[in-house]
């Protein structure tokens, strides 16, 4: 687990190098927040109802765009062999990337959320710390399955396609229940310990990194 | 000569599987299925077709598992070889159980498609297997190909319980064989159980016989690739 974080760590200190996905992340998800905004009337309530899931796909498909990277920059820097051969398990190896890319969908969140609330206009009916933890939970399922699939598809063709559509069918169990427990926040003011689906996204997303955690030896072995 | 054994059984069971559902439950027949409120009058049975199909996309996809876990562990190329055969023959089933389903769903719904969790579990159930097919596709080198398709395969199952329980756990209208708590959902008659049971008897072989096939196929290609 230390490893993990110091895998983690060193990740980190390369991307705030250069910065470079993290800004290509922020700047996709303000471009798709504005030109959301022209969906629908930024003043009618009709924006209301879809606002929640709005702010959830921005974050899903901004976090999938740097995922789809974390294990292919190795590959193009030739550190892969490294990473394999250093004296860490294969799993310690998959928790470092989990960390690493938890920690700039959480640095994304923070900066794409209040952008969200000025460009909308929005008011949340419920806590503003209840909406941001149900985004970090789902984050939470689409960082664990993204990062193992990205080590999946090292040798596909269209890898950045590719991604997407298996990662899609396997996180909709994640992405929906999201969605409803954000607009019960966001929308009706419900707190969030009545929240139903927070125990299937917690469930669902437990029995993902178990697979994950089993089958990673399997990923990078050659 | 096993072989022709087997197909004139596939036959029989299918014929006469599709005989009951046609004729016996006809227009002409005074059995009818209790179904409280039926507003289908002769549309229910589209059930006998559509039903069967179930147990098929969920035996495909056992048979996806299975033969991954059992690659992974071997590295034969044939259990490769049975689970894209599986998936290939799957996602022809889940075709039509999501085509039929959403004829059965208009009849007595009023819609083909009105967002039932059953009917959504399974639309998942079609894009597993198709980012399945899509990953096997974009791969050339043939061991990387199979480990990597049966790590999916692997993943992909989780969907099955999920559309299996998706009617109970969420608001649904799908009429259910077993519902426990309220009694409400409806009872085969023991003409409905006969025709119901051979149908899914049938499709079942209609599947084994296919995957068989698919399979001597994709034996025969690699042969000749060498």
């Amino acid at each position: 687990m230390i490893k993990s974080l110091i895998l983690a760590k060193k990740d980190l200190k390369i991307e705030f190098r250069n910065r470079n996905t993290l800004n290509l992340m922020f700047l996709f998800s303000f471009i798709i927040l504005l030109t959301f905004n022209f969906a629908s009337d930024p003043f009618s309530t009709q924006l209301r109802d879809i606002a929640p899931g709005l702010l959830w796909f921005v974050l899903l498909f901004a976090g999938l765009l740097g995922i789809s990277k974390t294990f292919i920059k190795e590959v193009d820097s030739g550190t892969i062999e490294g990473l394999k051969s250093a004296p860490i398990s294969y799993n310690e190896i998959l928790i470092g990337k989990i960390i690493y890319n938890l920690t700039i969908i959480i640095i994304i969140e923070i900066i794409t959320f209040p952008l969200f609330m000025v460009l909308f206009n929005y008011t949340i009916a419920g806590n503003i710390f209840s909406t941001l933890a149900i985004l970090t939970l789902g984050s939470i399922g689409f960082v664990v399955v993204g990062s193992f699939i990205s080590a999946l598809i090292i040798g596909v063709q269209n890898r950045g396609l590719m991604l997407q559509v298996i990662a899609m069918p396997l996180l909709i169990p994640v992405i929906i229940p999201t969605i409803l427990a954000l607009r019960e926040v966001m929308i009706f003011g419900k707190s969030i310990f009545n929240i139903s689906e927070i125990i299937f996204i917690v469930g669902y997303v437990l029995i993902m990194a178990t697979l994950s955690l089993l089958l990673f030896e399997y990923v990078l072995e050659e | 000569m096993r072989v022709y054994i087997y197909l004139a059984f596939l036959y029989v069971i299918v014929l006469v599987g599709m005989y009951r559902a046609l004729v016996v439950l006809g227009p002409l027949s005074t059995s009818l299925l209790r179904y409280a409120g039926d507003p289908m009058q002769h549309g229910y049975k589209i059930f006998f077709f559509t039903m069967p199909n179930a147990p098929v996309v969920y035996l495909s996809f056992l048979v996806v598992l299975i033969s991954s876990i059992v690659y992974l562990k071997t590295r034969d190329s044939k259990w490769d070889i049975l689970a894209a055969s599986s998936a290939k023959i799957g996602i022809i089933f889940t075709t039509i159980l999501l085509v039929s389903g959403a004829i059965f769903s208009n009849l007595a719904w009023g819609a083909y498609w009105n967002w039932d969790p059953r009917q959504t579990t399974t639309l998942f159930l079609w894009f597993i297997l198709a980012a399945y097919l899509s990953l096997r596709s974009a791969i050339d080198n043939p061991q990387s190909k199979a480990r990597t398709s049966a790590i999916l395969g692997i993943f992909g199952f989780v969907g099955v319980p999920l559309a299996h329980i998706s009617a109970t756990i969420w608001t649904s209208n799908h009429p259910q064989l077993y519902d426990k708590v309220s009694g409400a959902g409806f009872k085969l008659g023991n003409q409905e159980l006969i025709t119901f049971i051979l149908m899914v008897m049938g499709t079942i072989m209609i599947y084994l016989y296919l995957i068989w096939i698919t399979f001597r196929i994709k034996k025969m290609e690699i042969y000749k690739n060498g």
